[in-house]
């Protein structure tokens, strides 16, 4: 978090258009003092025991369950261990506007590569098409992922890296389960921006970031439909 | 008549300056021993450090709470409630005070669940955007002021543009914060602004 508030904020087309703050908002004053003295309240729940949980001092049978964990988890990948799959793991880009937890910024999810992606190493960001062209191309399905990871770069994008690595039917349902939920998440914010559009509709920033809501709701889209899990 | 300057005027700026410097290091000293103590179960040390930040802290519930007194009470409560006991954890990378306020947001957004329900402008305009009937100037005169102005904005709106605006969060955080796209919080804000201006002019 970047405070004091005077700290600038990089740039986007979307503040020009705002035209800035509204007056006087900024000359606001921050600090208000309550009616009433809060400390009695704090000092009081200060004063009760912390809610910390309780540890028996039973008998363990820790060291046990580990074992048979361990030894479970061995016989079953010697068994299941399939020649021709071996657990592919990778880095893919998802986009993730808004993490879960209101304390992370990001979010870090097991989920497998899937297959029509695994000869496309290396391509991608540094692919040699315009940056515009393989934005808007209809045809690039196999470069879906790599688009989502160009528009994650954008620094307006609203997309957020997340990495996965792991392997296995439960990765590719942790996939599927981001990428619902960012289309939600951008489904929703290009509801926002038609909103906004309807009382402003020439503010040419709103229209850019109409423009820019609806390649991540179609790219998401996009990489839903081709691998729905 | 003739005005003699004092000799506090005729003293450069540049001068007066490691005074205040040293004052404020002196402050910021004072502050870091505080949360050490209040770290350590100090509770002097800890009410030291709430008076020094209560009003901020309480100005930013209240805004957030839709100016309900009641409501930024509890909320701001809860926030040095949950300071105190997370006082342990904070490893002094920023601020006690920057801290505090993330984590304050975090109290009130999160478990008030101010932001469950997004807010969104239509509902504002088909509902006639009501002013809260709460609020103690509702009704004096027909050109709002700010903080007026402010309590009329959705819940939405309002958060988003009073997290970027007062208190100088960017979209980004925003988003983590409130578990809104940043597009989402781009559009609340470029409507925010355009609906506080309209009500202001």
């Amino acid at each position: 978090m970047s405070l004091p508030p005077s700290l600038p904020e990089p740039a986007t087309p979307l503040d020009a258009a705002c035209e800035g703050p509204v007056p006087g908002l900024a000359s606001l004053q921050r600090e208000r003092e309550p009616g009433r003295d809060l400390w009695a309240g704090i000092e009081s729940r200060m004063a009760a025991p912390l809610r910390v949980p309780q540890r028996h001092r039973e008998p363990s049978l820790w060291p046990y369950a580990l074992a048979a964990s361990i030894a479970a988890a061995l016989i079953t990948g010697v068994l299941l261990r399939l020649p021709n799959a071996p657990a592919t793991t990778g880095t893919l880009t998802a986009s993730a506007a808004a993490p879960a937890s209101p304390e992370g910024w990001a979010s870090t999810v097991v989920a497998q590569r899937s297959k029509p992606y695994d000869n496309r190493e290396g391509e991608g960001l540094d692919s040699g098409a315009p940056r515009s062209l393989r934005l808007l191309r209809s045809d690039s399905l196999d470069n879906a992922p790599a688009l989502v990871a160009q528009r994650a770069e954008s620094p307006d994008s609203g997309l957020m890296k997340t990495t996965y690595s792991a392997g296995g039917h439960q990765g590719a349902h942790a996939q599927q389960a981001i990428l619902r939920a960012n289309l939600k998440l951008a489904t929703q914010a290009e509801r926002e921006v038609r909103r906004a559009l309807k009382s402003d509709p020439d503010s040419q920033s709103l229209k850019r970031l109409l423009v820019s809501a609806q390649q991540q709701r179609e790219l998401i889209t996009t990489l839903l439909i081709h691998d729905p899990g | 008549m003739t005005l003699v300057e004092t000799p506090e005027v005729q003293t450069p700026a540049a001068l007066r300056r490691p005074a205040v410097d040293e004052a404020r290091a002196a402050a910021q000293k004072a502050e870091n021993a505080d949360v050490l103590a209040a770290s350590r179960g100090d509770a002097r040390a800890f009410e030291r450090l709430y008076r020094a930040h209560v009003g901020k802290v309480y100005g930013l519930c209240w805004r957030l709470c839709d100016g309900d007194a009641a409501k930024a009470d509890q909320a701001a409560q809860d926030a040095f409630v949950r300071a105190w006991e997370k006082l342990a954890s904070f490893r002094g990378e920023s601020a006690f005070g920057t801290w505090l306020h993330r984590l304050t947001v975090n109290v009130v957004l999160g478990e008030h669940r101010l932001l469950k329900r997004w807010t969104t402008f239509e509902d504002a305009e088909t509902a006639g955007a009501p002013e809260p009937s709460h609020h103690p100037t509702a009704h004096l005169g027909d050109r709002m002021d700010v903080e007026r102005a402010l309590t009329r904005l959705p819940k939405g709106a309002r958060a988003v543009l009073v997290l970027h605006d007062l208190e100088g969060w960017q979209h980004d955080e925003i988003a983590a914060a409130t578990g809104i796209a940043v597009g989402t919080s781009k559009a609340q804000l470029h409507r925010a602004r355009k609906l506080m201006k309209e009500w202001l002019s």
